[in-house]
């Protein structure tokens, strides 16, 4: 027996308003991109989800495609926060005000 | 130590209003909706699972029924009848590809069925062409004017669509042999490449410290020392 579709979009609902909330209260880099992954991730379950009740492949790729949309975000993400920590001595985003130094 | 984020109710309260205020609304409207039964994909024991044992060249039978076929010269039709009611369905040429296993040449066609998908099914050819050989050539069609024989009818049914297997043929847009329904996903796949290249670069920009220093973290302490 097959879990219905509402409750994987639930679920989904859940972990990007979990993202949503780490975003809002948090100022840390690093906690800030957990946050956004975990946005990106809900689309993702969304992608699987519908495409199962469609029984349609469409959206299975595309979440393979934004998996990789997120590791290069990730990459970069990682590289601003690395510049960050050297030029703040620290991660926190509410520090760097400007958007050259 | 281990250190734990804290609530803090005074400023975190307000997002966390907004974000739970948004869950509800979001879980409230995604149970309300009319979604209605998941179309899901093949299970085991569909039709195209069953074991066809081919008798005629233009019509066979099947596990629990009959099966026939008959081509006018672009359109093949298919017919099952299980004992439960028949099954038509009608392939174009574009439907068919070519498969070549051992000395015999199959046509294979996708027959979506009705209610259920039944992935590929491979229908024995008569004329062994250059054409038609090769997995993903087009075939024009099915010949079956020669003497039926066991190798001219129904032979067997494929397999089932494999879920893998049809996202690897859809990024690169071999949507003759797909076995599931997916769109072509191959101009996507040359983005991403080059996206996913651009990244790589610009993590490794944001990681030099000068203009000429590489990667001082890697290999070598921080100052420059020993490893």
């Amino acid at each position: 027996m097959a879990v219905p579709t509402s409750y994987y979009v639930v679920l989904s609902a859940a972990m990007f308003c979990a993202g949503l909330f780490g975003i809002l209260t948090r100022s840390n880099a690093l906690t800030f991109l957990m946050s956004v992954e975990l946005m990106l991730n809900a689309a993702n379950v969304n992608f699987v989800a519908f495409s199962f009740h469609h029984g349609n492949l469409t959206g299975q790729t595309f979440a393979l495609f934004a998996m990789a949309l997120a590791a290069a975000e990730v990459a970069i993400g990682i590289g601003i926060i690395v510049t960050l920590y050297r030029n703040f001595g620290g991660t926190d985003v509410t520090i760097a005000r400007e958007m050259r130094w | 130590m281990t250190t734990r984020p804290r609530l803090r109710l005074g400023r975190h309260l307000l997002p966390g209003l907004v974000a739970v205020g948004l869950f509800v609304v979001l879980a409230v409207g995604v149970l309300a909706a009319p979604l209605g039964a998941a179309a899901g994909f093949p299970a085991e024991g569909s039709l195209a699972e069953a074991n066809v044992t081919a008798e005629l060249a233009d019509g066979g039978s099947v596990d629990g029924g009959s099966y026939a076929s008959e081509f006018d010269g672009s359109t093949t039709r298919v017919t099952v009848d299980r004992g439960d009611g028949t099954v038509a369905h009608t392939l174009t040429a574009a439907d068919v590809a070519a498969e070549r296993e051992g000395d015999t040449t199959y046509a294979v066609v996708s027959v979506p069925a009705d209610g259920e998908r039944v992935g590929l099914e491979r229908i024995p050819m008569v004329d062994h062409g250059e054409a038609a050989a090769g997995p993903g050539a087009q075939v024009e069609g099915v010949d079956r004017s020669a003497e039926p024989g066991p190798e001219t009818g129904v032979h067997a049914v494929a397999r089932r669509g494999s879920i893998t297997e049809t996202i690897g043929y859809a990024m690169f847009d071999l949507r003759s042999v797909q076995p599931l329904p997916a769109e072509s996903f191959l101009v996507v796949l040359l983005l991403v490449a080059v996206v996913l290249d651009a990244a790589l670069e610009a993590a490794v920009y944001l990681a030099r410290r000068g203009d000429d220093e590489v990667l001082t973290a890697i290999g070598r302490g921080e100052e420059g020392g020993e490893p």
